[in-house]
């Protein structure tokens, strides 16, 4: 049985709702409410869901860049919220990010070879020539060109900039990188490069991804497994291809048919929600997906269904299972 | 032209007087609407598809923006028309919905307000009169509640009701042509369906033709039965959304197709990956050469280097923009 890079077992993270002049309590989101999966590595876990699902908050938490209210997070077999600041910092060489802005995730006034090199520094005591040797190294294996290090952020496009986050991900040979939405904010055909870039550095370099986004297509394309997030928890958690050929979680089914599809021959029976997704403060007890469920029936109000393991790996959390 | 054409654009050219020089987003583009039809515009970034849906409604400031060519709407060309009679078009028989709902919105009016702005304008009623139309409009796009919704500001919505409160101002007058740019980009795709399934409703029931200017080509496949593809300011191709998806002529066509990923493609094809459309975009300070696209065309000829291509019907109810089918 191999050990698992990653486990998360359990994860909140509650944000405080203050209001009125005396900034008092009203009520918590719960962004995240009690999140579990394992990665392993060499593995794509996508982890997809709507605006307000916690999808981005379960990335930053994992890295601490949020401190999560409860819950475990082992990387290689350490429970990351347990470790003191000073042994997080350097095990977070190992633990990368990719962000979706190409234009904030960038300090403006660092040259891409600052950028590139500010982990190296940070972490190792390479010298100069060894970080320049590398930063080269790094932008060749991304698409650019090493003579542009000396270059600005502001002077090349968004899937560059993008690239060149990607580069400074890699400058560590991490184990773990968390794409959070990385494609989103780039055009249809740069998106394509993106991805290819990004399944061809791991079929190179071995390392896992956790890629969060809101695009189906996108999530099934590049991942191994699927985790399908409603208000802050994970309803289903299964290989692409079954996530894709046999959902069973009703919102999965829902988010499915509303994806479409660029083939005007299957024109398919879309399942309509209805209503808009509820806000993440004070949520009703239950099933969190009751109001907008097509298939909801009484147990669903009154009881949270656990998530379950089906067989063939495969969890979902719902009454109809 | 056929009987039931409804817009008719001819050799639009849309340019913008900068301190860089002159940027030409459209540039001599034409295009046919019938009645009845959803017609797709389809590019990425900066080929111009939005600024042809401003530039019909004339809604550019112009300086910077000079438009010549010949926009024909029942006849006549809205180009040479006086701002007065344009702007009896504008939310009366041609309407728009913008892509990011919260800007597009007036802040400061409830929604109430803003719907019924147009509908006193374009249909002379009194306030009330129009204030209860406008309720009617919210619920026929299926906002809940609607007469406590319509005094409510924008602020006030999701997402996905603020966009069904602009289709609601657009249609409230009846138009006989809608230009959606990006109606359902910036929301998430449960509600996008929704929004979908409104404008297919409200389409067969206003009689309503729509422009659907988008990159998104699932949407496209779902929505539109003709479609364009605009690349550097010029339509590359035109075919019927079933010939375009199964045959598409435009190397620029046939890359995009190749290179987005669809649910389930993975498994028919056996990989991860995509087939990508090498390059970027050029800016519109550095137009290629010859034809716009050969820099990242995987069959470029010598001929596309040196001259720009022209337009060919190679059959009926297609037109390409490519040496390859002279």
């Amino acid at each position: 049985m191999t050990t698992h890079l990653l486990k998360v077992r359990d994860l909140k993270k509650y944000f405080p709702v203050r209001k009125g002049i005396f900034s008092r309590m009203m009520g918590w989101v719960q962004a995240v409410d009690g999140v579990s999966f394992n990665l392993n590595q060499g593995e794509t876990l996508g982890l997809v869901g709507e605006s307000g699902c916690g999808k981005t908050t379960v990335g930053r938490c994992l890295l601490r860049l949020i401190e999560p209210s409860e819950g475990e997070i082992q990387f290689e077999g350490k429970d990351l919220l347990k470790m003191d600041r000073e042994i997080l910092r350097k095990v977070r060489a190992r633990l990368q990010i990719i962000f979706q802005d190409p234009y904030s995730s960038l300090n403006p006034r660092m040259t891409l070879e600052e950028i590139i090199a500010e982990p190296i520094r940070n972490h190792t005591r390479a010298s100069r020539g060894e970080i320049r040797d590398r930063v080269s190294f790094l932008m060749e294996k991304v698409g650019l060109h090493p003579e542009q290090a000396r270059r600005f952020p502001h002077e090349f496009s968004g899937g560059q900039r993008q690239r060149i986050g990607i580069a400074r991900a890699l400058a560590l040979n991490p184990k773990l990188i968390i794409c959070d939405e990385p494609i989103s904010a780039l055009d249809v055909s740069i998106q394509a490069q993106v991805i290819n870039l990004l399944v061809k550095l791991q079929e190179e370099m071995g390392f896992s991804y956790l890629f969060i986004a809101h695009d189906l297509s996108v999530v099934e394309h590049i991942s191994d497994r699927v985790a399908v997030m409603y208000l802050g928890k994970i309803v289903e958690l299964a290989r692409d291809t079954d996530i894709y050929t046999s959902p069973k979680h009703p919102y999965t089914e829902a988010l499915l048919s509303a994806v479409p599809i660029p083939d005007p021959k299957m024109k398919k029976k879309r399942i309509l929600l209805e209503g808009d997704i509820p806000s993440p403060i004070n949520l009703p007890e239950g099933c969190r997906f009751y109001s907008r469920c097509p298939r909801r029936f009484d147990l669903c109000k009154v009881e949270e269904p656990e998530f379950k393991d089906f067989g063939g790996k495969h969890w979902v959390a719902c009454h109809l299972c | 032209m056929r009987q039931d054409s409804l817009l008719s654009i001819h050799n639009l050219r849309t340019r913008f007087h900068t301190y860089e020089g002159v940027l030409t987003a459209v540039d001599g583009i034409g295009l046919e609407v019938y009645r009845g039809e959803t017609l797709g515009v389809v590019g990425e970034s900066g080929c111009g598809k939005s600024v042809t849906a401003l530039s019909i409604l004339r809604l550019l400031a112009s300086p910077p923006a000079e438009i010549q060519g010949e926009i024909l709407f029942d006849g006549k060309n809205l180009l040479n028309m006086s701002l007065n009679e344009i702007r009896q078009i504008r939310g009366n028989s041609i309407s728009m919905i913008f892509q990011e709902p919260m800007t597009s919105l007036n802040p400061v009016l409830t929604i109430g307000e803003q719907i019924s702005e147009a509908i006193k304008l374009h249909q002379g009623v009194t306030h009330q009169e129009a204030w209860s139309k406008a309720v009617e409009m919210l619920r026929i796009v299926q906002i809940p509640s609607p007469d406590i919704r319509a005094r409510e500001y924008p602020h006030k919505l999701s997402g996905g009701m603020r966009q069904r409160a602009m289709i609601a101002m657009a249609l409230s007058c009846h138009p006989r042509l809608l230009l959606a740019d990006e109606p359902t980009t910036a929301l998430d795709v449960t509600i996008q369906a929704q929004i979908v399934e409104l404008m297919e409703r409200l389409k067969e029931e206003i009689r309503t033709s729509i422009v659907l200017i988008t990159h998104n080509l699932g949407l496209i496949a779902e929505m539109a039965k003709r479609v364009v593809v605009m690349y550097m300011g010029k339509v590359v191709e035109e075919a019927l959304v079933e010939d375009l998806f199964l045959e598409p002529l435009h190397p620029y066509t046939h890359g995009l197709l190749e290179s987005i990923p669809w649910m389930g493609r993975k498994m028919k094809s056996g990989r991860k990956q995509l087939q990508e459309i090498p390059g970027m975009v050029p800016s519109l300070l550095e137009i290629p050469e010859g034809c716009r696209f050969h820099p990242r065309c995987s069959r470029v000829m010598d001929i596309c280097r040196k001259e720009e291509p022209i337009l060919i019907r190679p059959k009926e109810g297609r037109q390409v923009l490519c040496w390859l089918w002279a």
